[in-house]
């Protein structure tokens, strides 16, 4: 008891707690059923393993008519096909736990079609823990560790999600233990952290195919981070890339065994609209989409499925005071990783800092991160970042937009200047932090530029531009996070500073769903 | 120095004060009001906006009054409470006022707003308080009317447009866009218990876990040394 104590102090523990109460008061009280995005089709993955049926097959899986008939509140709706199917089993495996021992304790539908929601709900709880656990790593203290994990439990998206039946906030939960366990193996050098960290790799990737993307950047950190002998080195690399691919590997096959295409999915077969790739490029496409904005917005909160609608498809975004207080605090995390991420890529690439003729003190050099304000800072850097965000600022001011346009800017700026300098500056950074964060920005670039490509060729078949959903970010959330703690941890940010943000945060997602999210459940019923 | 629970007791009047401003902010603007809804309700196809709501841009939404669905006696003397799908450019900075107005037969009642009060991509909502759910019933033609009154291009409002026009269909001062109709709703607003209860058992939570986050959080990280001196690689 002591030892858990020692790791998780009881204020994250009552934190992580009250999280799990709040989800689960959300999940059986407030969140309609079928509100959750594809909760249909996730809830009869579950029922068809919690009844003994095995994994659905994509093409004959169905969800049945008692479902369908609940959601359109017309006794004689007919089953449909489950396009869910086409997931990987992990989450439904687990869900189908709550929804089995349920099952042998009533026959309420009501109830049953919430149980599946518990792991959800529970999975949000855990990963507030973990991602407190990883900032202690970092070295962060309590007060701050406590205020960056609990930042993630007062996103809207992340409460939401965390109240129904889907897989992201588990995904979630696994991704931020990758990350955990990465930290670890980077700062301790132990082995069996990396194979840690491939296990639940192996497990984020059999709980949606999203995360595979990760396991490449991931294998080539670990080819590049383990030392010794050479055959050593081969010995765990390969035990690592085994560990990670297996889950992945077997769906593969799966897939190869009965469709042909070991990528197969529900988009595979999808009538081509054919959009012409020269009147619509991959920038045009994001610039003239507002595709990062409407990735932001999402993330942030989008709200409503079919349940609302009774059938039909009824979304909200979080719009006003909160969305535009989350830009606040996005506008200030990109800036604290930016520029101390900036700073590690001018020390690590010699010609780059002759470039920019940028000099830092040789006893900030010595002293890494300690009193950065006072001893580390050059007054040219300062000059160029103020006059930076000076003229983004206004540069977006004149044109009339708002603050969220300055965040998607210098998020742009985050992945194009930092992802690709970061790998050249990554042989001469031996503090190890600080490497860590420049492999999370590094992993957080790739993962988004996959993500983007992956859109726009939906775009291209599809025929507009839709999919863009904040909650497909999750995988590489816990990286970015981490990327902030560094930072966090590097220019001495005090925990006074964090908890302004991290109550805000809280005092907002309070207005969203007392004044949007409320009216939106209650308006939308007829 | 008088403490609880190990901190000064500063520090629980700070977050008393913190959670307090927090608490009287959200009572302020809370509402339990509910929209129930007996009309309305599209389905979201191959949307658009309105183009900007400027001086002389007026949108008439035709409503299929017979489709209306019928509530008791005593809710029909509830006012009707219209609902429209609006947006405002990505939270730009507009200037001027829009007018939203119902037409029954031949009365007409009219609302101007603010176009500072239009969020964006969410419901704009107004009651008008001289026309009852019996008088639509009554009623043999419904019109939504929503114009734009002075503001200017580049700081006006929107409304999305939908292809669903099963519920009525909008006649547009602009050709551009007929064939579609206005995101909308219609019904009467009662207070909700239930949505209060919510909210209490929301905002509980929400300020105990702010509690925890500014007192006890600090507590337990004054004796804990920090581990950020010993990662530098072997």
């Amino acid at each position: 008891m002591n030892r858990l104590l020692n790791k998780y102090p009881y204020p994250i523990l009552l934190l992580a707690l009250i999280f799990t109460l709040k989800a689960l008061y959300l999940a059986f009280f407030v969140t309609p059923l079928w509100d959750i995005p594809d909760e249909t089709g996730h809830f009869s993955y579950v029922r068809d393993l919690a009844e003994g049926r095995g994994l659905p097959l994509l093409g004959k899986a169905m969800i049945k008519a008692d479902v369908m008939a609940h959601v359109s509140h017309n006794q004689n709706a007919k089953p449909v096909a489950n396009w869910i199917a086409q997931h990987p089993p992990i989450y439904y495996l687990i869900a189908a736990v709550p929804l089995k021992i349920g099952m042998a304790a009533t026959s309420e539908p009501e109830l049953l079609f919430r149980l599946p929601r518990l792991v959800a709900a529970i999975s949000g709880g855990l990963l507030l823990l973990v991602l407190f656990r990883t900032m202690r790593t970092l070295g962060l203290d309590n007060y701050r560790a406590a205020a960056l994990a609990a930042a993630i439990g007062f996103i809207p998206m992340v409460s939401h999600l965390a109240s129904g039946t889907n897989h992201d906030v588990t995904l979630f939960l696994f991704s931020a233990l990758v990350v955990h366990f990465l930290a670890r193996f980077l700062l301790h050098r132990q082995l069996s952290d990396a194979y840690w960290c491939a296990a639940w790799m192996t497990l984020a990737a059999g709980t949606k195919m999203t995360a595979w993307v990760v396991i490449l950047p991931l294998l080539a950190v670990f080819t590049f981070e383990i030392k010794g002998h050479v055959k050593h080195r081969l010995r765990h690399i390969c035990g690592i890339t085994a560990a990670m691919a297996i889950i992945p590997a077997v769906w593969m096959t799966r897939n190869f065994i009965y469709f042909h295409d070991p990528m197969y999915t529900a988009a595979t077969n999808k009538i081509d609209q054919s959009i012409n790739k020269s009147l619509y490029n991959f920038i045009e496409y994001i610039l003239s989409n507002s595709i990062t904005e409407r990735l932001t917005l999402h993330f942030y909160g989008l709200f409503g499925w079919v349940g609302t609608g009774r059938g039909k498809v009824v979304i909200m975004p979080i719009h006003g005071l909160p969305y535009s207080f989350f830009s606040l605090v996005l506008v200030a995390s990109v800036l604290l990783v930016t520029f101390w991420s900036s700073l590690i890529i001018y020390r690590g690439m010699p010609g780059f800092s002759r470039v920019v003729s940028l000099n830092l003190p040789n006893q900030a050099r010595r002293e890494g991160g300690q009193s950065i304000f006072i001893k580390f800072f050059s007054p040219r850097v300062l000059l160029f970042v103020i006059s930076a965000g000076t003229l983004i600022f206004f540069e977006n001011y004149h044109s009339g937009d708002n603050l969220m346009i300055s965040a998607r800017i210098l998020s742009a700026v985050l992945l194009v200047f930092i992802g690709l300098l970061g790998p050249c500056a990554l042989r001469n950074t031996h503090e190890t932090l600080d490497r860590l964060m420049l492999y999370s920005i590094v992993f957080f670039s790739f993962f988004s530029l996959v993500l983007l490509w992956t859109l726009y060729g939906i775009f291209l078949k599809d025929g507009w531009a839709h999919a863009l959903h904040g909650r497909y970010l999750y995988p590489i959330v816990p990286f970015i996070l981490v990327a902030l703690g560094v930072a966090i941890q590097r220019l001495r940010i005090p925990g006074i500073v964090l908890i302004f943000f991290v109550t805000g945060l809280a005092t907002m997602e309070l207005e969203a769903f007392l004044l949007q999210v409320f009216p939106f459940y209650g308006g939308n019923v007829w | 120095m008088v403490k609880i629970c190990g901190r000064k007791i500063y520090d629980h009047i700070f977050a008393g004060v913190l959670i307090g401003c927090f608490a009287v902010y959200l009572y302020a603007r809370y509402q339990s009001d509910q929209l129930h809804v007996i009309f309305g309700g599209q389905n979201i196809e191959n949307m658009r906006p309105a183009g900007e709501l400027i001086e002389n841009v007026r949108l008439i939404q035709q409503v299929n009054i017979q489709q209306i669905q019928q509530v008791d006696r005593q809710l029909a003397q509830m006012p009707l409470c219209i609902e429209i799908l609006m947006a405002n450019y990505s939270n730009r900075s507009n200037n001027g006022t829009i007018r939203l107005g119902v037409a029954l037969n031949d009365y007409t009642e009219n609302t101007t707003i603010s176009v500072d009060a239009i969020q964006d991509n969410a419901y704009h909502q107004v009651c008008f308080a001289n026309i009852s759910l019996t008088d639509v019933y009554a009623a043999q033609n419904l019109q939504i009317l929503l114009e734009g009154v002075d503001s200017t291009p580049g700081h006006a409002v929107t409304a999305w447009l939908t292809q669903d026009v099963s519920l009525g269909k909008l006649n547009p001062t602009n050709s551009n866009l007929t064939g579609r109709s206005l995101l909308f709703h219609l019904g009467y607003v009662t207070k909700s218990p239930t949505r209060t209860r919510n909210a209490l058992v929301l905002a509980f939570l929400t300020f105990i876990a702010m509690y925890i986050l500014i007192v006890q959080t600090r507590r337990q990280s004054d004796s804990i040394p920090s581990l950020c001196d010993s990662q530098r690689v072997a």
